[in-house]
């Protein structure tokens, strides 16, 4: 549980540090080791060699030195004897040097001691040597020949002996520095073989330890996530500690508390569609028969507007007719007022030419006046004119007699006149009256035909209004069916929203609640249980009860249900627009 | 001389069984200069062919126990020996001892400076050993004649 307040990188982490160490300690103690005992390897044999080597030049320095000494005595001139002395001096030289850097290098106890008794014997040679070599030198080989054989040879050769037995000991030491690496190499293979084991085996702990703290609460997570995934959302989840699969625990807490409080809405949700969609199919089926009945109805309007249609076409053909009878009745009225007109124009005329006759008369009159009283002025003067003017007094009474006469005329042809122009009058006032008379009639029938063409045009206008309310119902009956349709897509999409609800209620019904907190009671899941299975059970018998108005279409699956019904909408349309064509 | 015969009889024995020899009596190095003037006089008087004859012979004048003369010219060629008839007539001049002195340019340079010794190893005939010696050597004329004292190493 301790692990599980650390973070999985920080577990993760601690483990690969510790791991990585011990590779770490591994490779680099390993290594480091290897490094050492190759060095002391190589130097221990370096060291072995190297006096190995300087034995060995000892041995040939003192057998090189041993044939250069023979060799002084078998010359015969000083030169070469010198020579070979030199010869000598030097192998003797590269004797000692050998010896005192074999001693330096720093010896163990057993070379310390060969070399000591190759030092005796050196110091024991040396007498024997000079005395040999000054022999020689002296031209006394015979001497020096026996001193060789018989001193410096044996001492020679318990040298060479010691310098061999040293050779073998720096090899052996070199065999044993061998040998020694390899045991420490082999002791270091098992260090780094327990190491190693150690590691794996803290490795291996490590491994479950942390995968067993990340994968059992995954476990658990999955197996609530299983859970949510088979619907049961009844999970209680108790994350622990503090790490990520801590945290994904505490998030699928959430995730099911979430899901829990939506089913249960979802749930109750589904349950008031369900209602409200059986709602709407009983409205649509309502709907649905009320559309029936009204498109019968006008259905029956329509062909009653049809007969009142053609009714109405004969009434105005009629009037059409009066009309134009009317008309003609109008133009002879019109004819016969213009007689009138013409009577009266001629009896105004009668009247006006007795006007003219009576001012004509007055004129007459008026003249006989004045010549009566001209005549007797004529008379009064032919008076005072005496005799002379008798004669021109008879003419004066004569033309007063005429005047007079004239006057008298004049005035019954003015009486005459008078009753002539009273009676044109009376004619004219007759003929005014008949004309007026006319007029009237004129005008009546004028009227009439105006009414006439009315009554014709209003017929008109009756029957296209007529037409117009045909047109009106026939659309009205267009849009009727159009409603029917669309009042059976209603229905049928109520009818999918039901069974979408039904199946959402079968689908939340999927997801068990558990005892949880809910926002809803109980029995509202039950009820929505129980309206579900209700519903699945009526489902099979649905399709048939379905669509009343239009021809029975094969009920659309419940899952590709709202674009079947945009397609039944699409198709509704179409078979509206049939009908209408139809129509 | 019997008793010097004896004597060296008796080292050389004593070489021959590797038996240690006894120290032979020894001469000293006046005894040695002596021996260097004397022999010079007996060439300044004899000539050098004689005194050369004389100087060589083992059982001649100039061998004394463990002093002989030695005579060589200026090119250090040996002229006459009386310890070693090998060294006669050789060309010497670059011989050295075991110790690697160059013997007879010692003893030359020594000759040259009005007669001195010089102190080597060389070949005691007397003990047929190498010993050190002090050689004394003076100049004859253009020649070098010298004798010279063995010190026992043992």
């Amino acid at each position: 549980m301790n692990l599980r307040r650390m973070a999985i990188g920080v577990r993760l982490g601690i483990a690969f540090a510790i791991l990585l160490g011990l590779l770490a300690v591994v490779v680099v103690g390993g290594n480091v080791m290897s490094d050492i005992a190759m060095r002391r390897l190589a130097s221990g044999q370096a060291a072995a060699n190297a006096k190995g080597a300087l034995a060995q030049t000892m041995k040939s320095a003192l057998l090189e030195a041993a044939v250069a000494t023979r060799n002084i005595g078998l010359q015969s001139e000083v030169k070469a004897m010198s020579q070979e002395e030199d010869r000598v001096r030097e192998h003797r030289k590269r004797y000692a040097e050998a010896r005192d850097r074999l001693v330096d290098l720093g010896l163990a106890q057993g070379e310390k001691e060969l070399l000591d008794a190759v030092a005796r014997l050196d110091k024991e040679i040396e007498e024997p040597f000079a005395q040999a070599i000054g022999q020689s030198l002296n031209f006394n080989p015979e001497v020096a020949a026996k001193i060789i054989t018989g001193k410096i040879d044996p001492l020679t050769r318990q040298s060479i002996e010691r310098i061999n037995k040293l050779v073998e000991v720096e090899q052996a030491a070199a065999n044993r520095f061998l040998e020694e690496t390899a045991a420490e190499e082999a002791r270091r293979h098992v260090l780094s073989y327990g190491i190693g084991a150690l590691a794996v085996a803290l490795g291996m702990l490590l491994a479950w330890v942390i995968t067993r703290s990340i994968t059992r609460p995954l476990k658990d997570a999955v197996e609530i996530a299983t859970r949510v995934a088979a619907g049961d959302l009844s999970s209680e989840v108790r994350p622990g500690g503090t790490d990520e699969t801590a945290l994904l625990m505490r998030a699928l807490r959430d995730m099911n508390g979430g899901l829990r409080e939506i089913v249960t809405e979802v749930r109750v949700g589904t349950e008031r569609i369900f209602a409200a969609s059986k709602e709407i199919s009983r409205g649509n089926a309502d709907l649905s028969s009320r559309t029936e009945e009204q498109a019968s109805s006008l259905e029956e309007t329509a062909s009653s507007m049809e007969e009142l249609t053609s009714a109405v076409k004969q009434n105005a053909d009629n009037a059409g007719q009066a009309n134009e009878f009317a008309l003609g009745a109008s133009k002879v009225a019109q004819a016969g007022g213009k007689a009138m007109d013409d009577v009266i124009a001629m009896m105004g005329g009668v009247s006006e030419s007795s006007r003219k006759i009576a001012e004509i008369i007055g004129v007459i009159d008026a003249i006989a006046f004045q010549t009566n009283i001209l005549a007797l002025n004529a008379a009064v003067e032919a008076a005072r004119a005496g005799d002379q003017g008798r004669g021109f007094a008879v003419v004066a009474s004569e033309v007063r007699s005429l005047a007079q006469r004239s006057a008298e005329a004049a005035k019954e042809i003015k009486g005459l006149i008078q009753k002539s122009a009273e009676r044109v009058e009376g004619g004219a006032r007759l003929v005014e009256g008949a004309g007026k008379t006319m007029g009237e009639i004129v005008v009546a029938v004028k009227r009439v035909t105006d009414i006439m063409s009315d009554i014709a045009s209003a017929s008109q206008e009756q029957l296209t209004g007529i037409q117009q309310v045909g047109h009106a119902v026939t659309e009205m009956d267009r849009v009727t069916q159009q409603n029917a349709a669309l009042v059976e897509q209603s229905a049928a999409a109520a009818e999918n929203m039901s069974i979408q609800s039904q199946q959402l209620v079968g689908l939340v019904e999927r997801f068990k609640l558990g005892h949880g907190p809910s926002p809803s009671p109980g029995q509202g899941a039950a009820a929505g249980a129980g309206n579900g299975e209700a519903l699945s059970a009526a489902l099979p018998e649905r399709p048939q009860a379905g669509p009343r108005l239009a021809a029975p279409r094969p009920q659309p699956a419940p899952k590709a249900a709202v674009a079947i019904a945009a397609a039944a909408i699409a198709g509704a349309k179409a078979n509206a627009e049939g009908e209408w064509e139809e129509f | 001389m019997k008793k010097l015969f004896a004597a060296s009889m008796f080292a050389l024995l004593s070489l021959a069984f590797a038996v240690p020899a006894f120290a032979a009596d020894r001469a000293t190095l006046d005894e040695a200069k002596a021996m260097v003037k004397k022999a010079r006089l007996y060439i300044q008087k004899n000539g050098r062919e004689k005194a050369f004859a004389e100087i060589d012979k083992r059982d001649g004048m100039f061998v004394d126990r463990d002093l002989y003369v030695y005579v060589y010219d200026k090119n250090l060629k040996n002229l006459a020996h009386g310890g070693n008839p090998r060294l006669i007539g050789k060309d010497l001049a670059d011989m050295r001892d075991p110790d690697g002195k160059y013997v007879n340019k010692g003893l030359l340079q020594a000759a040259q400076n009005g007669g001195g010794t010089f102190t080597f190893k060389f070949l005691n005939p007397a003990t047929n050993k190498i010993e050190t010696k002090t050689g004394y050597a003076e100049m004859e004329g253009d020649i070098m004649v010298g004798s010279g004292v063995y010190v026992s190493n043992e």
